[in-house]
């Protein structure tokens, strides 16, 4: 008697932790189902955006850039008016690589809220530099800029562009600008060497590639996801790896200019 | 013996079933375990992960995409201002040192700071000692921790530490410190230091600074810059029946500009909007023969009322005969089928001339029995 006691504790005990495996295997289809369920219960475009914007956060067990984009598409269609819709659409296609999708949506976004969301043309700015278009992109950081206060990510950028776009003597002082405000920051202090050393200023270009090197040594993955939000966590330490090399090459491409150099 | 000996077979093969459970147990858990692993999905690698553009000389730009996330705004702007130690401004933007913020006590005075970046290299300023570490705008240089305007833009120079104009852009001309116009673009004259439109409506020339008339429409001529009326048209207008045209004064021509009545006719009829126009056509406004079915040596009554008539008769062919423009009378007794008639004139000149209506009255059949 006491054995078959025993023998059922233990197969009841066995099957409760199977279940729990199954659930927790089987969590996130399942989770995504009840999700599903719950958006169709009361379907809107606020809702819609809100499950958007939980799986394009920066949260490692729930983003899922898919999922993200299927709601996005939902709140599209129930309610195209609803703020930002468009312009995640456009920044998930730009960062899937999808860049002429990418300018179309972030075109409607601008077409339907204009000015009342500068950060709008800030992603068109960024479409179109990854696309190589980078004298519309400067017009586009321009008017971005002109509607907000200075922020370190739009004067390294409209800078990017100015020197992909031959106007380095323009993009030295944006960079300068940007530095008194964030002296210590990687981007830049990279994007600054660079520029000081295509305007001949090699000694300046190769202080500020030291001090790039330096800071992109101590950034850390929350810094890297907040430079780069929408990205998935599980990548942060890949792009700041691409960001420590970079600098790092620059210093030692200048050096040896500086050193190969009749002047200095 | 045999008892124990079955008991303890049972027991082994209890044990042996339930060594095979937990083995499928643990294989399947294995098993859900590694689907587990296909069902979560996979990290996603962004185009901004490794992507880094290269510049003219091939340098490696990295740009950032902060201010892309709308739902996290402000992480990229710059950092609270805070006192040079650390510590948040007070309310009344005074910092312990007794400067206002971001201000610092130098030498005995307070200063703008330069921004916190002590740990870079003096050499970023090209200078050594107090400049070191500072960072100041283009045209500024750090002096004792102080930004100092040191430089100005093309067409200023520092006048004690301002920028003043040395020069001015074309259409412009420089006095004292300041540029002035100078010239006016094509269709602007210069007045009063201000450039003006030349451009004037159609009839107006631009002459001493203002539009004045040039040209005056059909029937004016211009007379000491003014319109002034030279044709009376062929206007006709009505005086109760008369009929009247406005000719000119002197039959014609630039006189004084006036025009005088002159009477044309009186309308045999009336005058109305400068024409004269004929009688209205006549009418019978009332015309009632009742009844119209009588027995025989019954009576019927006539009634009528013309408008627009110079004269009205009324006839039965039972001879029965009145006048006037209206009327109320009792027939004679009818005594078969009569008509009676109404024909009115109309007025001289009236279309038509004449206007007629008739009815008919009938005796009521008499029915008897053979």
């Amino acid at each position: 008697m006491t054995s078959a006691t025993d023998r059922r504790t233990r197969i009841a005990v066995l099957a409760a932790v199977i279940v729990v495996l199954i659930g927790f295997v089987f969590m996130r289809p399942l989770a995504d189902f009840f999700e599903d369920i719950a958006f169709l219960l009361a379907p809107s475009g606020a809702r819609a955006a809100a499950f958007g914007d939980m799986h394009f956060g920066a949260s490692a067990a729930i983003y899922d850039i898919d999922r993200a984009e299927y709601f996005y598409q939902k709140a599209a269609a129930l309610d195209p008016q609803y703020p930002y819709v468009y312009h995640q659409l456009a920044r998930i296609e730009f960062l899937k690589g999808n860049f002429n999708t990418a300018v179309f949506y972030i075109n409607k976004q601008i077409e339907l809220h204009g000015d009342t969301a500068p950060s709008s043309y800030y992603v068109k700015g960024l479409i179109e530099g990854y696309m190589g278009r980078y004298a519309d992109a400067a017009k586009d950081y321009e008017h971005y800029l002109s509607l907000v206060p200075p922020n370190w990510a739009g004067m390294n950028d409209y800078a990017w562009v100015l020197l992909k776009a031959g106007r380095a003597a323009d993009a030295v002082p944006e960079t300068q600008r940007g530095l008194v405000l964030f002296p210590d920051n990687a981007w830049l202090l990279n994007t600054s060497a660079i520029g000081l050393f295509e305007t001949g200023k090699l000694k300046e270009a190769l202080a500020h590639a030291k001090a790039a090197v330096e800071a992109s040594g101590k950034i850390t993955e929350s810094q890297w996801l907040t430079a780069y939000p929408g990205n998935d966590p599980k990548v942060a330490q890949e792009g700041i790896a691409t960001l420590r090399k970079s600098s790092e090459d620059n210093m030692h491409m200048i050096e040896a200019a500086l050193a190969s150099s009749p002047v200095r | 013996m045999r008892h124990h000996l079955h008991h303890a077979r049972v027991k082994a093969l209890d044990v042996l079933r339930e060594q095979r459970f937990l083995l499928v147990v643990s294989v399947a858990i294995l098993a859900l375990a590694a689907v587990s692993v296909i069902a979560h999905p996979s990290k996603f690698s962004s185009a901004e992960v490794k992507f880094a553009d290269a510049s003219q000389s091939g340098l490696s730009i990295i740009p950032a995409s902060c201010p892309s996330d709308p739902h996290r705004p402000g992480e990229c702007d710059p950092p609270p201002i805070v006192c040079p130690d650390g510590s948040a401004v007070p309310t009344n933007g005074v910092c312990p040192s007794g400067c206002p913020a971001p201000g610092v006590l130098v030498n005995g005075q307070c200063v703008q700071s330069c921004q916190q970046n002590s740990e870079r290299s003096s050499d970023l300023s090209g200078g050594a000692g107090n400049n070191a570490g500072c960072s100041c705008p283009a045209g500024f240089s750090a002096v004792n921790g102080q930004c100092v305007l040191t430089s100005c833009p093309s067409g200023y120079t520092l006048v004690n530490g301002q920028c003043t104009a040395t020069s001015c852009p074309a259409g412009y001309t420089l006095q004292g410190s300041q540029c002035f116009i100078s010239a006016c673009p094509a269709g602007f004259v210069l007045q009063g230091g201000q450039c003006v439109s030349t451009q004037c409506p159609a009839g107006y020339t631009f002459q001493n600074g203002a539009c004045v008339v040039s040209s005056c429409p059909s029937g004016y001529a211009l007379q000491n810059g003014n319109c002034v009326q030279t044709s009376c048209g062929s206007a006709y207008f009505c005086q109760g029946n008369d009929l009247y045209q406005n000719v000119p004064s002197s039959g014609g021509g630039i006189d004084g500009g006036q025009c005088t009545a002159t009477f044309v006719q009186t309308c045999a009829y009336a005058c109305t909007s400068g024409q004269c126009i004929g009688p209205s056509a006549p009418t019978v406004a009332l015309w009632s023969v009742l009844p119209v079915l009588v027995r025989s040596s019954e009576r019927t009554t006539i009634t009528w009322q013309a408008q627009n008539v110079a004269s009205c008769t009324v006839t039965g062919s039972n001879g029965d005969s009145w006048s006037g423009l209206s009327g109320h009378q009792i027939s004679r007794p009818i005594i078969a089928q009569t008509t009676y008639t109404i024909l009115c004139q109309g007025l001289s000149g009236a279309i038509p001339p004449s206007i007629t209506r008739s009815a008919i009255v009938n005796i009521v059949p008499i029915f008897r029995e053979r």
